[in-house]
């Protein structure tokens, strides 16, 4: 079941794959190499917000939180509210890294990469949220259907 | 903060710019949950989503909007069957008269235009 949805929303769904993997891949480099911070010259925003350590953790399970939602998708009623709720903490975490990059030194080639992250998880969220009000009113619909049909019984 | 670039940008803005843009997301995913229109195709269970979607109250005083909608119908349709009715009537008196005029006719044709006319 789970691969048959799986494979139905991969196609439109490539993007928030690919963004969901980047923000796991980020976790996983910012926890590998612990002194990656140390560096006076970037990541000063990022640095003033919080240890590098708390942003891996951060970046990793928001990654990995996305990644098993979007795997289950549809199989369960909450995975389109958490894959909101993931694609904010991620543009979040892009318009953060964007304004470090910017605010640094020298501007460096993946500025551009982290302002096109946000605008595709922007997107991301917003249709996730509309994904999420199709679910709710299903929901809703079949609690009414059950509600009326207990009535017509007489229970 | 190092740098000209950092030097253009205080924190404060840095932070106003993280800040603002995560607060535009979050409105705009609550705006899109708000108003997501759910589309209502026949046949279709998003149809039955739809339908289920207007609460209890609403769906009675559609109930009752029917009702007096087809209280209306029946009585214009009853007046279209009076007014259809008459108008057959009409009709017919109409073709009798017709008839009438036309037997009338052939029974005085020979005698038209002399003295028979005149005498009438």
């Amino acid at each position: 079941m789970i691969t048959i949805r799986l494979a139905k929303h991969w196609r439109i769904r490539r993007s928030e794959w690919l963004l969901a993997l980047c923000t796991t891949a980020l976790g996983v480099v910012y926890l590998l190499s612990p002194h990656l911070f140390d560096e006076p010259k970037w990541f000063t925003t990022m640095r003033s917000i919080m240890p590098q350590l708390w942003w891996g953790w951060l970046a990793l399970g928001v990654g990995s939180m996305r990644l098993t939602v979007l795997f289950i998708n549809g199989a369960w009623r909450a995975s389109p509210h958490l894959r909101c709720v993931g694609a904010q903490v991620s543009c979040a975490l892009w318009m953060t890294l964007f304004v470090s990059t910017i605010s640094s030194e020298a501007i460096v080639q993946s500025v551009g990469f982290w302002a096109l992250f946000f605008v595709f998880d922007a997107f991301s969220a917003i249709d996730a949220a509309g994904d999420a009000r199709i679910e709710d009113e299903k929901a809703r619909a079949a609690r009414l259907g059950a509600e009326s049909g207990d009535a017509r019984r007489g229970c | 903060m190092h740098g000209a670039a950092a030097e253009s940008f205080p924190e404060w803005i840095q932070y106003l710019f993280v800040g603002a843009s995560a607060f535009a997301i979050f409105v705009g995913t609550v705006f899109t949950y708000i108003k997501k229109a759910i589309p209502a195709r026949p046949g279709s269970d998003v149809t039955v989503v739809a339908a289920a979607f207007a609460d209890k109250r609403t769906i009675e005083q559609l109930i009752e909007a029917l009702d007096a909608n087809t209280s209306s119908e029946r009585r214009r349709t009853a007046s279209l069957e009076e007014h259809s009715e008459a108008t057959r009537q009409n009709t017919d008196a109409l073709i009798n008269m017709l008839v009438f005029i036309r037997r009338r006719a052939e029974q005085e044709t020979p005698l038209r235009g002399g003295a028979h006319l005149q005498g009438e």
